[in-house]
This record gives structure tokens, C-alpha cells and sequence, in this order.
């Protein structure tokens, strides 16, 4: 699988690490949260089929992490985009 | 023989990054680039000015390679630039940390191409390119500084008996 790192351009797929589901924002006041929110915040993540939103870091080259939106499916890569971007409407 | 490997000893390396370049806008970065007498490259490329190559690593950072200078010269030179360039920049010496080698012929991209995912084509990858990535499982950095036949390559001095011995080996159908 070929990923399209936002600076480098497509680079094989062993040259990046996986990073999760991307655009989980820290809780606005983290002393109001309770153990459950905390659990919900720290572990629980979205397991979509279709476009999902997520982080990867291109550790082998620019060092840099970014968010790209790819299809748990077929593995498509629609878009790739610098951390703090708005995610791209898909479809 | 159709393609030569070379250790090109004792050259000065030096990470450079400029937090205020991370964006790709060079502007406020004249009095480093004028210390440097060279122009700072965009991303996957070179420049080089006599014996100093600058290859671009990533967003704000770069490799500098020059000639073997014990003094440090390179490095100290670069203090007052970066602090008139602004916050958050640096300049380190990493000439130990990495050995250099370089492999040239005209079969010299089909050696490397035993090893590295990504397209030495010269539509791709012509003079002036440079890439960091994997080369046989090893982290490095790739450049193609001019129009001849030659690539240079920095490895992590840790990695650089492996990928040598890999290099000589993969280059066996080519001699
Ligand atoms: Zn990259």
C-alpha cells in the first residue's frame, strides 16, 4: 500500500507507523471528567466500515504526523492532510 | 565494472531546523541561507554550492554536508544566523552519527533498487533529488546531487557494516 504523505508524496507503507483514529479532541475541562469518561476518551474508538479518519506518522521519512481519510475496506486512501486540517468531506 | 561503491570519509554533517520555515515560506530565513551562501531546498530536493550539499529531510529541516573540518565551523558559524532568524531553531553536529558512501555507475540505481521502495527513474528521482527513507530495512538518507550517475548515502553508523556488506552484495550481478 502506497500512503501519500502530505510533504513526501507516496511512500510505501512500512515507512509509516499507525496512529489510531484521528480528530479525538482532549476533553475541555479534564477535571470534570469521571473514570468512565476517561475510559471512553483514552480507549473507546470509532470501528467504522467505509471512510475513516486517522493518524499516521512517516517515521522513515519527514518525521511528521498527519491525519488521512481511508476506506476499511477496500484500503483506498482518499485523502491526506496536516494535522490540525479540517477533516475533507468524502463522497 | 558497472557500478563503484566509495566511502566518502570524514565529511561534516549538520542537522539544521527552522521551526519558522515548517510552512515552506523561506522568507525570514535569508541570514541562514546567506551564511550558508546557498539556497535551502524544497521538499525532495538539493542544493549545493562547491563542496556543500543541503538536502531537504522534512518540513523546517535539512541535512547540511560539507568538507572535513575538524574546527566545527560550520556549526558555530551558524549560531547568530539562526538567532536573527528567530525562536525554536537549531543547528547540530552529527558528522559521527552518520557515515557517509557513495554509489556510482550506471548500474547504480538498479543496486539500490534491490532494496528501496521508491522510484529511481531518472522522471522521478533526475539530479537533484533526495529522499529519506528505507534502503534495505535500514533508515537512511538518498540524494542524486547532479546529473551524473552518483548516489550519495547517509546511514546511522550502527547500520553502516550491515548496509555495506548488503550494498557489496547486492552490486554482485553487476560487476
Ligand atoms: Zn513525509
Amino acid at each position: 500500500m502506497l500512503i501519500p504523505c502530505p510533504w513526501c508524496g507516496e511512500r510505501e507503507e512500512t515507512e509509516f507507523h499507525y496512529g489510531g483514529q484521528a480528530h479525538v479532541a482532549y476533553p475541555d475541562d479534564p477535571s470534570a471528567v469521571d473514570d468512565a469518561g476517561w475510559a471512553a476518551y483514552l480507549f473507546v474508538r470509532d470501528n467504522s466500515k467505509g471512510w475513516f479518519a486517522e493518524r499516521w506518522l512517516h517515521r522513515a521519512g519527514c518525521q511528521r504526523w498527519f491525519n488521512a481519510v481511508r476506506h476499511t475496506v477496500t484500503y483506498e486512501i482518499a485523502a491526506a492532510y496536516p494535522p490540525g486540517a479540517t477533516r475533507p468531506v468524502i463522497g | 565494472m558497472t557500478v563503484e561503491l566509495c566511502d566518502v570519509a570524514r565529511r561534516t554533517l549538520v542537522e539544521l531546523r527552522l521551526s519558522t520555515a515548517e510552512d515552506g515560506d523561506l522568507g525570514n530565513t535569508g541570514p541562514v541561507q546567506a551564511a550558508l551562501d546557498l539556497t535551502l531546498p524544497g521538499p525532495g530536493r538539493t542544493s549545493q554550492v562547491g563542496g556543500r550539499l543541503a538536502v531537504w529531510l522534512g518540513p523546517g529541516w535539512w541535512l547540511l554536508d560539507d568538507r572535513p573540518d575538524e574546527s566545527g565551523g560550520l556549526e558555530a558559524g551558524l549560531v547568530h544566523p539562526l538567532r536573527a532568524t528567530g525562536p525554536r531553531t537549531s543547528a547540530v553536529d552529527v558528522s559521527a552519527g552518520f557515515v557517509v558512501l557513495e554509489l556510482t555507475g550506471p548500474s547504480a540505481a538498479e543496486v539500490l533498487a534491490h532494496g528501496c521502495s521508491i522510484d529511481l527513474h531518472r522522471r522521478s528521482f533526475g539530479p537533484g533529488s533526495s529522499a529519506r527513507t528505507m534502503l534495505a530495512k535500514a533508515q537512511v538518507v538518498l540524494a542524486r546531487p547532479d546529473d551524473g550517475p552518483t548516489y550519495r548515502i547517509w546511514v546511522r553508523t550502527s547500520f553502516s557494516r550491515y548496509l555495506v556488506e548488503w550494498l557489496l552484495d547486492a552490486a554482485v550481478e553487476y560487476r
